[in-house]
């Protein structure tokens, strides 16, 4: 299928709103997720943004996304210096028809979706740690229960 | 964000200082009118961070540019800014210069 042909057959059977097909180029927002599709030499480069490294852990989190790497086909990407984390899927355009490329974008959304909250909850192990121990457990008469 | 737009003839060049993200994307696809323009050219020099909503924004002049017979341009984008292009494969579909 050709790229345009790709997305206009998407865009009609989902009903996307917010489409921008340039030549060889779409984005679509998908629940909040700004899919960028990119279309070179018949290859198909779906990509979205996860989010900002964080500001403690960084290496533990890129850990993370190392370890996760192309499982499902996914890979990831950072940005050099603080730029943002990058999930990246390929496919073949010309092995993709309309059911294979529903297929993949839903399963890229997902991971993509599934990565954001990870990012936007995580809490560095060492730091939890430290928190943990700081942590101070209830204590007879600041409990607000009276003491009988 | 600070834009900073100037417009010579037909040629609107758009200077943008400090974040493009989700927040302050759609205040530059607002500033982005572009009756009478035939080039618009983005001055990134200052440009601190690029998210996926500024992109899409990008990805949105680039269509009308086209679609008048104009062009777009992008200049001096850093090493961060440049990163995301070349990830995304969105440099191979915008005209960018170091």
């Amino acid at each position: 299928m050709e790229f345009t042909e790709l997305i206009d057959d998407f865009a009609s059977r989902h009903n996307v709103g917010d489409l921008v097909v340039v030549d060889g180029a779409a984005a679509l927002d998908i629940d909040g997720i700004i899919v960028t599709i990119v279309a070179k030499e018949e290859v198909l480069t779906l990509s979205a943004e996860i989010g900002e490294p964080p500001a403690e852990g960084l290496a533990e989190f890129s850990n993370l996304l190392l370890e996760a790497n192309m499982q499902s086909g996914v890979f990831f990407a950072k940005a050099p210096e603080l730029g943002p984390y990058i999930a990246v899927q390929r496919l073949s355009l010309p092995s993709t028809d309309g059911s294979a490329f529903d297929a993949a974008l839903e399963s890229f959304v997902n991971i993509a979706e599934t990565w954001r909250r990870l990012l936007a909850d995580f809490r560095p192990m060492a730091k939890s740690l430290s928190e943990r121990a700081n942590e101070k457990g209830p204590t007879l008469g600041s409990t607000g229960f009276m003491q009988v | 964000m600070n834009i900073d737009k100037k417009q010579d003839n037909e040629c609107l060049t758009v200077k943008v200082e400090g974040r493009l993200d989700t927040n302050t994307s759609p205040e530059l696809e607002a500033e982005m009118t572009l009756d009478g323009v035939k080039e618009v050219v983005f001055d990134f020099s200052m440009l601190e961070y690029i998210s996926s909503a500024g992109l899409r924004v990008l990805m949105t002049v680039h269509k009308s540019m086209a679609a008048s017979g104009g062009a777009m341009k992008i200049l001096h984008p850093n090493a961060m800014v440049r990163g995301v292009f070349e990830i995304t494969g969105l440099d191979s579909v915008f005209a960018v210069e170091a």
